[in-house]
């Protein structure tokens, strides 16, 4: 016999809703670290295709200098989401679920990081494959 | 009544010594140990065959290091959650401690490579931050 399309009940819509806030508000999670490349174990060897034709044009310094706007970047980045995260934590806690609207997720400042996290990994990896101290 | 009020009284005392007990934070690590860690260690550096180091001695660095030649012992990941929402939130400080601390145990050198993630709210504090890192051993 056929059964009638149940709606979600109540309670599994509070839970998902619950989850969605948790997961949205909350900690983002460290990238993934990139392969090793610098061992002496080392099973992956970095070559001249892995970077664009600008970027191994680029000295040492300019390796740094980038690395270290990058730095000021993401720093900037993580306070502003740090200085919200006391007043995210105390709008779920005394509201609950129903602050979800209230809740400044920093979705571009975390994308933001996550992009400079990768360029990082860049030129961490072009700094060794010209050798740079 | 009087069984009431000592209920209430022993309750209230069992939060407080569960408070009291807790720190600011608490944490947990996972270590991925790289699949020739032990041969690699056990050849070039004998001298840190798996013995724990000094966790204080040990570099942590948002960079690789290109000056000095290393194994790979394997890769560290750490959260650092408050205890109660009232708690301070977990600091990258408290991470690179973190880290140290699991390297240490592994004989690691310098843990390179290193990467937060951002704090906030998880399934299980009110507030986490995590990070993850390479821990190696010196070979020269």
């Amino acid at each position: 016999m056929a059964r009638a399309a149940r709606s979600p009940s109540p309670i599994s819509l509070l839970v998902g809703l619950v989850a969605v806030v948790v997961l949205a508000a909350c900690a983002r999670r460290a990238p993934d670290l990139p392969p090793d490349y610098g061992s002496v174990t080392a099973d992956q060897a970095l070559t001249a295709e892995a970077f664009s034709s600008a970027d191994r044009a680029r000295t040492c310094g300019d390796i740094d200098t980038e690395l270290a706007v990058i730095a000021d970047k993401a720093r900037a980045l993580d306070d502003g989401i740090r200085a919200k995260s006391q007043t995210n934590q105390a709008v779920v806690y005394i509201a609950g679920v129903i602050a979800a609207p209230l809740v400044d997720y920093s979705i571009e400042a975390k994308e933001s990081l996550d992009t400079l996290q990768a360029r990082h990994d860049d030129l961490i990896s072009l700094k060794r494959y010209k050798a740079c101290l | 009544m009087t069984d009431m009020r000592y209920a209430k009284e022993l309750m209230a005392a069992a939060v407080l010594v569960l408070v009291a007990g807790c720190g600011p934070t608490w944490s947990s690590s996972e270590l991925k140990t790289a699949p020739t860690a032990a041969a690699t260690v056990t050849g070039a550096a004998s001298t840190s065959e798996s013995t724990p180091t000094d966790a204080s001695r040990i570099l942590v660095t948002e960079d690789d290091i290109t000056d000095r030649a290393y194994a790979v012992l394997g890769d560290l990941k750490v959260t650092v959650n408050k205890t109660t929402i009232f708690n301070q939130d977990p600091t990258r400080e408290l991470v690179d401690a973190e880290l140290r601390k699991e390297a240490a145990k592994i004989g690691a050198d310098a843990v390179i490579l290193v990467r937060y993630g951002t704090v906030g709210i998880s399934f299980t504090s009110w507030g986490s931050l995590d990070g993850q890192g390479r821990a190696i051993a010196f070979t020269d």
